[in-house]
């Protein structure tokens, strides 16, 4: 009992942490590998090695752990980064358009979340459909958006980029509407004692006391931009980009290639938003204060 | 003043309509006294806090934004496969209601629902029992954030591959894209017991199951409606996008897909409509539900019962 | 088990006659209700170990009402959690009803009164109180008969059906102590039961806590801050010093078992009350 407490008031909790997640991983890629021997067939000319011999089956029904990680480590560095062979140059294609678009919905989120909290007809108006807005699938209108957009003469990375933008903005806008309406009312009143003009009071309590609400949808607005990126490369027989990969492989039963490209798009994803979180950490200014 | 110009509104809104026909011209003319009429009116009623007020503004506003669309299709004459207007969509609408219906039914019925319940119920389980491991909590909960933000819909083509082009497949994306939300929220869920409530428990030698189920799980009904709610819509995105890698032939993502390749943009709209209704409607039965189950918690309180001196 | 009756408005009656009637609890072998014995408490913290209590030592007799009192930090939470087997001591022996404290909490011996209410929203001031009853496996009936009783006991017989959001802040702390005692405990455990409130909400429930004591043949510890609240209401006050939690005096107050607010004008109490005072400055000169 005791040396439990003291084990874990004397380890740090990163480090805690960190055994943590290297437990579970371990107990993810057990079952995985299990899963891997039982599922597929061994090849007919089974190469010696010490690893079971099906799991470098050409066309494996679920790829073990092992071959994922060649056929990832393969995509990534096998070829130049410009060759259309490379997950590096596709995994640049569709972040592109993801950054584009979510630089777009961080500015009209941001622009709407302040019109919103300026006008009581936007506020009773608008705002409750940009909220009954995230109970239907956005997402269902990208070839829409990708074929409007293509008749209208736009192609590659624009359609992509407005429908990251047009699943991105909404968790922007709500955020900061909530974040721009997080100052007390007692804070307000301080500054209605000073007369502080409406703008005066917009940038020196309403835009600070938001900032700690924006990084949280800004990650999330990250993670749906990419995702949006991705279901936009679906639709138009596009070349490029990490979803029109994942089709071809689809089209042509080319299992690894989809479980490369799956890798490659969650590392593209956990980086990017992690880039968010890492300048979130460095700006002080930015973090919840609670 | 303000009701003064919501009559004139209607009335230029009445006669844009009629005669965006004949003389387009005149018909925007009148749509632009009408959008100008009408959102001054909207502005003076967005004012009132009463119940009806507040339902009606946004409802009106959405008929105002509907009828600029109506009228500014059909007065600029937007060609069909840019956007077609509202009418002209919700005839398509109703003309396709039975295929719609159908689509619904295979979407719906056969991938998001199962899909959902079964994903759901997975990372609710998984919650309830990391709960009694609070090492393995530790690396799981990072671990779920990554999860939460990979594309996970990705994986449809492989689910494809092992469960064939039918429903099977769908659902089983949803299980997926599904599962984390529950297991996050029941995680979190299960932790809003306070301290002194479990100590309360503790107090009077309850069990594990009766602490779970009269304080820890009702405590954390707000985090599993949450997690309802969001797999709700995530299921029904998760269906549908599957079916963009392939699909028998119906569902809405195969209709979508489908009709986009006849370029009937009124067919896709309507498609669209008809997933837009579905996930609305469910998602205000979840809130119904959840109003009358978590009634206690202060964010349903707020505005409806002030605590009594 | 005896159950209390609903009859609201001549309950402090009839739950004298129950309590008369009650076998058990006078016929018990041994002579303290609880026996604190050396015990020290340590938690491992970033500068070495830090001692929440050291070497502290309190025997509690049947019937004495305990107040614990002292600056923040010097362990009485401690202390009660201990007594209530919610905490375990580093080392030394407590003993309550003459066995260990996790047979006192299996044998459902004490009630508890936390610090705040803690009801639990979805349920009503009722259900609150018959929540314990429902962990011990009492019948419908009877979990209402008793959580019945026991709201008349703490005057709350109107509030039974609303929901705590619906309760001021001294109804809950009521329908807390109502949730203690309808599990019929020979022993309360009181946490700082009145900190949030007014001082005449206090006032109040002191007076109805004191008549309960008396009542009920009650044994109770309580932690409070306030010096005037734990003379008028103790039998002995223990004062406690920080760092390491420790007892630094016991102060007895002779005063006789029924209570009523004049008494805080006496001399005597007075006295008494100076005294803690004095005690307890040298508890917080420590600091
Ligand atoms: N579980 C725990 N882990 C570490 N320190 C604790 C724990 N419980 C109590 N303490 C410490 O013990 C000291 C005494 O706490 P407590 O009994 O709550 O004091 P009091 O009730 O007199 O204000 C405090 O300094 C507190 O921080
Ligand atoms: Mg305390």
């Amino acid at each position: 009992m005791n040396n439990v407490m003291t084990f874990r008031h004397t380890v740090p909790g990163w480090l805690r942490q960190a055994a943590s997640i290297a437990v579970i991983l371990c107990i993810v890629l057990a079952i995985w590998s299990v899963a891997a021997t039982l599922a597929n067939p061994a090849p007919s000319d089974p190469e010696p090695g010490w690893l079971p011999a099906n799991w470098w089956n050409d066309r494996p029904i679920l790829p073990s752990p092992p071959q994922v990680a060649v056929a990832t480590w393969n995509g990534l560095f096998g070829y130049p980064v410009s060759s259309p062979r490379s997950l590096i140059f596709h995994a640049g294609v569709t972040l592109e358009a993801a950054l584009a678009g979510f630089a777009l919905a961080t500015i009209i989120g941001i622009a709407l979340a302040t019109a919103i909290v300026h006008s009581r007809l936007l506020d009773k108006g608008l705002l409750p459909w940009v909220i009954v807005s995230q109970s239907i699938p956005v997402l269902a209108t990208a070839p829409m958006i990708v074929v409007v957009l293509g008749n209208a003469g736009f192609t590659g990375l624009l359609p992509k980029a407005v429908i990251s933008a047009s699943l991105a903005f909404f968790p922007v806008t709500i955020g900061m509407c909530k974040g721009l309406r997080a100052a007390g009312s007692a804070q307000i009143e301080l500054l209605h004692t000073y007369n502080a003009s409406g703008s005066q009071i917009f940038r020196k309590l309403r835009w600070p006391a938001a900032i700690p609400y924006l990084f949280p949808a800004l990650k999330v607005a990250m993670a749906l931009a990419i995702t949006g990126a991705i279901v936009g490369e679906l639709p138009t027989g596009a070349q490029a980009g990490l979803g029109a990969r994942l089709l071809i492989a689809s089209y042509n039963g080319l299992m690894l290639l989809m479980w490369a490209t799956l890798v490659v798009a969650s590392l593209t994803a956990g980086l990017s938003v992690g880039v968010l979180t890492l300048i979130e950490r460095a700006l002080p200014r930015f973090r919840a204060s609670q | 003043m303000k009701r003064l110009a919501g009559i004139v509104a209607v009335v230029a809104g009445i006669a844009a309509l009629a005669i965006v026909g004949i003389a387009p011209p005149a018909a925007l003319v009148l749509s632009a006294v009408c959008a100008v009429g009408g959102f001054y009116a909207l502005a003076g009623l967005a004012e009132i806090e009463s119940r009806p007020a507040v339902v009606l503004t946004p409802a009106l506003f959405a008929v105002l934004v509907l009828f600029l669309w109506e009228v500014l299709t059909r007065g600029f004459a937007i060609p069909m496969i840019l956007l077609p207007s509202p009418g002209i969509i919700g005839a398509a609408f109703w003309q396709m209601l039975p295929e719609l219906l159908q689509d619904v039914r295979q979407t719906v019925l056969y991938a998001a629902i199962p899909g959902f319940l079964i994903g759901t119920s997975l990372g609710l389980l998984a919650g309830a029992l990391v709960d009694r491991s609070p090492f393995l909590q530790q690396g799981l909960l990072p671990l779920s954030n990554f999860a939460s933000v990979i594309p996970i819909v990705g994986v449809a083509p492989i689910m494809i591959m092992w469960f064939g082009f039918g429903g099977e497949s769908k659902a089983a994306v949803v299980i997926l894209i599904t599962f984390f939300p529950a297991f996050v929220n029941m995680v979190a869920g299960l932790g809003q017991a306070s301290r002194i409530e479990r100590d309360l428990m503790t107090s009077y030698a309850a069990t594990y199951w009766q602490t779970m189920r009269k304080l820890r799980l009702p405590a954390a009904l707000p985090f599993l409606f949450a997690a309802l709610k969001i797999n709700a819509s995530l299921s029904l995105i998760g269906a549908i996008v599957a079916e963009f890698f392939g699909t028998p032939v119906h569902g809405i993502g195969f209709r979508i897909s489908a009709e986009i390749g006849h370029l009937a943009l009124d067919h896709v709209w309507a498609a669209i409509l008809i997933a837009a209704l579905v996930g609305s409607i469910s998602y205000a039965l979840l809130a119904a539900a959840e109003r009358s189950v978590t009634f206690w918690h202060p964010s349903q309180l707020s505005g409806r019962t002030r605590p009594r001196p | 088990m005896q159950t209390i009756s609903p009859a609201p408005n001549s309950a402090p009656k009839h739950v004298n006659a129950v309590i008369e009637s009650r076998p058990a609890s006078t016929a018990a072998p041994h002579s303290s209700v609880v026996s604190v014995n050396g015990v020290a408490v340590s938690y491992p913290s970033a500068h070495g170990i830090f001692q929440a209590l050291s070497n502290v030592s309190l025997d509690v007799a049947r019937g004495e009402f305990i107040s614990l009192i002292g600056p923040s930090g010097c362990g009485k939470t401690t202390l009660l959690r201990l007594i209530a087997d919610l905490a375990q001591p580093t080392s030394g022996e407590l003993r309550v009803n003459g066995g260990t404290p996790n047979q006192a909490r299996t044998d459902r011996s004490y009630g508890y009164v936390f610090q705040s209410p803690a009801l639990y929203p979805w349920r009503t001031a009722i259900s609150n109180v018959m929540l314990p009853l429902e962990i011990i496996g009492l019948s419908p009936t009877e979990r209402q008969q008793r959580a019945a009783g026991a709201l008349a006991a703490v005057g709350l017989t109107e509030a039974a059906g609303r929901y705590p959001w619906q309760l001021s802040g001294g109804m809950q702390q009521r329908v807390s102590i109502a949730r203690a005692l309808s599990l019929q405990p020979d022993l309360l455990l009181m946490d700082e039961p009145f900190g949030a409130l007014d001082e005449i909400t206090r006032d109040k429930l002191n007076l109805h806590l004191t008549d309960l004591w008396r009542e009920r043949n009650l044994t109770v510890i309580f932690v409070t801050h306030s010096i005037p609240e734990a003379v008028f209401l103790s039998t002995r006050v223990v004062a406690m010093s920080a760092n390491p939690g420790r007892i630094s005096r016991v102060i007895e107050c002779p005063f006789p078992q029924r209570r009523t607010l004049d008494l805080r004008n006496t001399k005597q109490f007075l006295d008494v009350s100076q005294e803690v005072r004095d005690a307890l400055s040298d508890a917080y000169a420590d600091e």
